[in-house]
This record gives structure tokens, sequence and C-alpha cells, in this order.
């Protein structure tokens, strides 16, 4: 599985801003199912604001914020690594369980934070500018984990909802 | 940028120590557990407050309800199941209110 997004940039900020709105699309759910899991929303919110905050799709609508090319990969690290930490943190001061929807976003997570090392490794520190398995293997990887991720709480919540829905016209209605 | 590489370790340290973290501040005494009571133990709250709170003929008027509640509990738990439900979730035992006779 292989596309070269250089030869496309556009398609890159395409599939960023969907990347983004499915997110929206997430939080929504979530928040419509807090009730029945307040783990997944905790991780739908933080998510959330990982993912638009640190998106560099939507600084190309701001001409002023350049993204910073020294520390581009770093930034998404540290963006990724605080909203794992903050998930966390949040869970404990709220005092809920983590669901395994959760731990689960959270291994993906981290293996987005593991391919944007490799390829800071790669590119800013070793100064590699020829194509490898690593660039054909990031890409996707990135990309179907942010998706995945972005649709597991959907259909989760979504499948909740559905469930109560029916619950509550078999007893009610 | 070096506290980003700490970060990465601090977040791969929680990550991996999870359910340790989950078991040292979820379990401690006071912490906030999801409520799951079942009707009955709403009744006996209910009959224990109007014993406590109220004298002579209030605490009659608060009882007598819930002892009939109590009654109709029986009559319905006695054939079936008791589920265990939320608070917040209306009970399947729930007695009917009752009608107003002259």
């Amino acid at each position: 599985m292989f596309y070269n997004l250089l030869s496309h940039p556009e398609l890159g900020t395409y599939i960023s801003l969907f990347i983004t709105a499915s997110f929206v699309v997430a939080f929504v759910f979530a928040y419509k199912n807090w009730r029945n899991s307040p783990s997944v929303f905790i991780t739908s919110a933080v998510l959330f604001v990982n993912f638009v905050l640190a998106n560099n799709a939507l600084y190309d609508f701001i001409e002023s914020a350049a993204p910073d090319y020294e520390n581009y990969y770093l930034n998404w690290v540290g963006y990724n690594a605080l909203s794992i930490i903050a998930v966390i943190v949040t869970h404990i001061f709220v005092r809920t369980k983590h669901h395994k929807l959760t731990i689960t976003a959270m291994y993906m997570l981290l293996i987005n934070v593991i391919m944007y090392l490799a390829m800071h490794i790669d590119i800013i520190l070793r100064g590699n500018r020829e194509s490898w398995l690593l660039w054909e293997l990031y890409t996707p990887i990135v990309n179907m984990t942010e998706i995945g991720l972005a649709f597991m709480i959907i259909f989760y919540s979504g499948y909740c909802l559905y469930r109560n829905k029916q619950g509550t016209q078999k007893e009610f209605g | 940028m070096t506290f980003v590489y700490y970060m990465l370790v601090i977040a791969i340290l929680l990550l991996v120590n999870i359910k340790r973290i989950e078991k040292i501040f979820l379990q401690y005494k006071g912490a906030k557990k999801p409520v799951e009571v079942n009707h009955a133990h709403n009744i006996a709250m209910d009959l224990g407050r109007a014993l406590i709170d109220k004298e002579g003929v209030e605490q009659y008027n608060a009882v007598k309800p819930k002892l009939e509640q109590a009654k109709r509990y029986y009559l319905n738990a006695n054939n079936q199941n008791v589920d265990r439900i939320i608070r917040t979730e209306e009970s399947q035992l729930e007695p009917v209110k009752l009608k107003v006779v002259s």
C-alpha cells in the first residue's frame, strides 16, 4: 500500500481535514454517550483537542503560522505523548476506570509516536533525503491509525446509543 | 526540545503501569464507585429516613406507603429474578401508583 503524497500535496491536506472532522463527530457521539462510558468521553475530548491543535492542515489557512520545520515531527511526538499523559491524569482526577477502548486508543497513539520519532531521527537528525521503506510505511500507518481511532470511538458510541434506544423502546414503548 | 523525550518516557511508563495506577488511586476508601443499588435498597433507605426524621402521625403517613411498596416488591420479586439497576434508571419492579379510593 503506497501512495506518494509528495506528488499530491493537496491530498494530505484533505486527509488531515477528514481526520479532524471525524474526531469532531467522535467527540459529539461520545458526549451523547458519556453517561454510559465517561472514560471514552474523556479520551475523545483529549484526542479532539490534540488533533485540532496539532493539525498542520488548519495552519494552511493562517499564513502567519508557518510550521516549524526543525521540530516538525517532534511537535507531534510531544502532542501525542502529552495527550496520553492527559488522558491518564484526567482519569485519576475524575476517578473513573480506564475503558478497554481507552487503553487501545492510547496504544494506537503510541504507534503513531514511534513512527513520528523514527521519521524525526531519520530526516532531521540523520539528514536522510532518500525515500526508503520507513517513508513508504509512515503515511499509511499514521493515517490509518488516526482514522481507526476516530471510527472506533464513533462506532462504539453509536452502538451504545442504538442499544440503549432499543432497550428503552422495549420497556416503555 | 529534550522535554519532549522526557514526556514520551513518562507517557510510556504511565501507559505500561496503568493497572497499578488504577489500583493505587481508585481502590482506596472513599473512591467514587458507580452507584448500583436495587429497588429494595431505595425502599429500605426511605423507611429508615422516615423512622428517624419523623414522629407520630407524620411518621405513620410516611411509613405506610413504603410498606405497601415493600409488599408489592415482594409480590413481584417472588415470581421473577431481581436485576441490579442503576439508581437513575427506572426499575421494572417499580410498583404502580395506588388509586385513591374514597
